[in-house]
């Protein structure tokens, strides 16, 4: 299965080629902002370098998020162009989950620093979910998880005093790759997941009557 | 073939999600495709367009919508020459959709992606028509979010002759229409309120009187408006002759400042080209249109203005501004940025951009 996986939910635009287990190209670059200047090119680099045609992909994985609302758009409407233009199954994959395959190990807990005193967390076995930090570190605290990874693992290091703390701010390349091989067959567009609701009050919650 | 190119155009800059097919041979324009999936539902409980509201409902539809305009067409992607996209200006989070996504498939099909500015596609809607407009002519573009004259003279050649320092007359509509009590999107809402009404029992200010420039302003006129409807609109004709009295006052700034740039126009073109092209949402108004006619015949100008479903924002006219940059050798790099801030007249240098990430500039 030839594989393209594309990531810039987080602090990276990332590009990976890779068939039947074995990674052929990377192209990863760590960035704050730019993720939109940054994709296409990388995805073109990382493809020739591969010496893989866009029309003899048999998949295309794209992160869905939690993670930068602007990053989950960009790639998830690069990557929807990119399947649209050969009929080319597309399947979107968490990225807490995509964290969570960047380290080896059982009972890993991904977290995401999400701002405004909230954590993005998925622990061992459960949902993406995001949490009020004092939640985050019940939750945590109760995880049993032995790895703590992602932006947000420092703020809840103190709830795990045993867990190693890999504070990495993106997904590893080689675990994009094998979860877009390993997705279920999806069942429509992956739309972006983003664990909150526009900053942005309605008519009624201003009060405004008409 | 040489002269004949077929473009699938993206616009994702506001609040209309649209995809269209565009087939430019010579001077014939053809629409072989346009798909609008307007989102006002999802912006009406907010009482008007919400930029993250907009790109949400954006990256959910953009594939659709393509998928849609294509299927439409009649063609593969094997029919096109070329992916074009609304790069900007625009609400920045719905620019990254279209943009990103036209990128992708310009990528995967190995087809030349076209960067366009929303101007650009707005100026030279005027050409979608059954009889396309001629270069040059002189346009008014008067929407929501924009309210500008150019002398436009083909295409990545654009001068401005004048502009909003404030708000949009669209904009204008909107938000006096929500102070009279009228649900987003007001424009259309106040055109009828406005009928029968009597447009000179309430005096509103007019604006910029001692500038003999071409700019507008219509903030004033917005904030005179709201106070009139909060003191002294009470009854359903106090509201009528209010909102007759405000799209009066809009028409007749605009046919001020489009008379004014005629002037400017014939001087510039030696009286070529006497054609005077409104496009834009505003373009609608009945009232406004009349009163725009009326200016361009004093004035020894001919007037047209496109179709209805290429005043509004749609991709047809994304798809040809992009058939037309194509077929002048203008195309984009994959790196090509979003731009919230992108004034037309800086359309013919884009090849070497100023625009750094973070740094704004004019808005249009």
């Amino acid at each position: 299965m030839l594989t393209l996986s594309l990531d810039t939910a987080l602090a990276a635009a990332t590009a990976v080629v890779a068939k039947d287990g074995v990674v052929l190209a990377v192209r990863c670059e760590p960035m704050a902002r730019g993720h939109q200047e940054a994709i296409a090119t990388l995805t073109r680099d990382a493809m020739t370098e591969a010496g893989a045609a866009f029309q003899d992909l048999d998949r295309i994985g794209v992160t869905v998020g939690p993670g930068s609302f602007t990053g989950l758009r960009v790639g998830i409407a690069f990557a929807k162009g990119v399947a649209l233009a050969w009929n080319t199954p597309l399947v979107g994959i968490g990225s807490l989950k995509a964290l969570a395959a960047s380290v080896s190990g059982e009972r890993v807990l991904a977290t995401i620093d999400a701002g405004r005193g909230q954590a993005y967390l998925q622990t061992p076995g459960g949902p993406p979910e995001q949490l009020p930090l004092a939640d985050a570190l019940a939750a945590a605290s109760v995880s049993h998880a032995g790895i703590i990874v992602g932006s947000g693992a420092p703020l809840l290091a103190e709830a795990l005093p045993s867990a190693v703390i890999d504070a990495r701010a993106f997904a590893d390349p080689v675990a994009l790759a094998r979860l877009t091989a390993d997705a279920p067959t999806p069942g429509g567009p992956p739309q972006p997941l983003y664990l909150r609701a526009p900053d942005a009050k309605t008519l009624a919650e201003r009060g405004v009557t008409r | 073939m040489a002269d004949r190119f077929t473009v699938l155009g993206i616009e994702t800059s506001c609040d209309e999600t649209a995809a269209a097919v565009v087939r430019l041979e010579g001077e014939r324009v053809e629409v072989l495709s346009n798909v609008v999936a307007s989102q006002i539902a999802a912006h009406v409980p907010y009482g008007g367009v919400v930029p993250e509201v907009a790109a949400r409902a954006h990256v959910e539809l953009i594939d659709g919508v393509i998928g849609r305009a294509l299927a439409d067409s009649g063609l593969d992607y094997d029919g096109l020459d070329g992916i074009a996209a609304t790069a900007g200006p625009g609400l920045i989070g719905g620019v990254m959709v279209g943009l990103s996504a036209a990128k992708g498939l310009a990528l995967a099909r190995g087809l030349p992606l076209v960067a366009v500015n929303h101007l650009e596609g707005h100026a030279l809607s005027v050409r979608l028509g059954e009889a396309p407009a001629p270069y040059p002519f002189l346009l008014l573009l008067v929407s929501g979010g924009h309210c500008q004259l150019l002398s436009v003279e083909g295409v990545g050649r654009a001068v401005r002759l004048g502009s909003t320092i404030d708000d949009a007359a669209g904009e204008a509509f909107d938000k006096i229409a929500a102070a009279l009590g009228l649900d987003y999107p007001g424009g259309p809402a106040l055109e009828r309120l406005a009928e029968g009404g009597d447009p000179t029992r309430f005096s509103l200010p007019r604006a910029l009187l001692d500038r003999k420039d071409c700019d507008f302003s219509f903030s004033g006129l917005k904030t005179a408006a709201a106070r009139t409807a909060d003191t002294s609109v009470h009854t359903e004709a106090d509201r009528r002759d209010l909102a007759a009295a405000v799209q009066g006052a809009i028409a007749r700034q605009l046919s001020e400042r489009s008379a004014r740039a005629m002037g400017r126009y014939v001087e510039m073109q030696g009286g070529a080209g006497r054609l005077f092209a409104v496009a834009g949402g505003v373009a609608a108004n009945r009232t406004v249109r009349a009163r725009l006619e009326e200016t361009a015949s004093a004035h020894g100008f001919a007037f047209t203005a496109p179709p209805l479903k290429y005043c509004t924002d749609n991709a047809a006219m994304i798809a040809l501004a992009g058939a037309e940059r194509l077929r002048a050798g203008m195309t984009d790099g994959l790196a090509a940025p979003a731009r919230p801030r992108w004034p037309l007249d800086e359309a013919a240098a884009r090849d070497a951009p100023i625009h750094k990430p973070g740094r704004k500039g004019a808005k249009a």
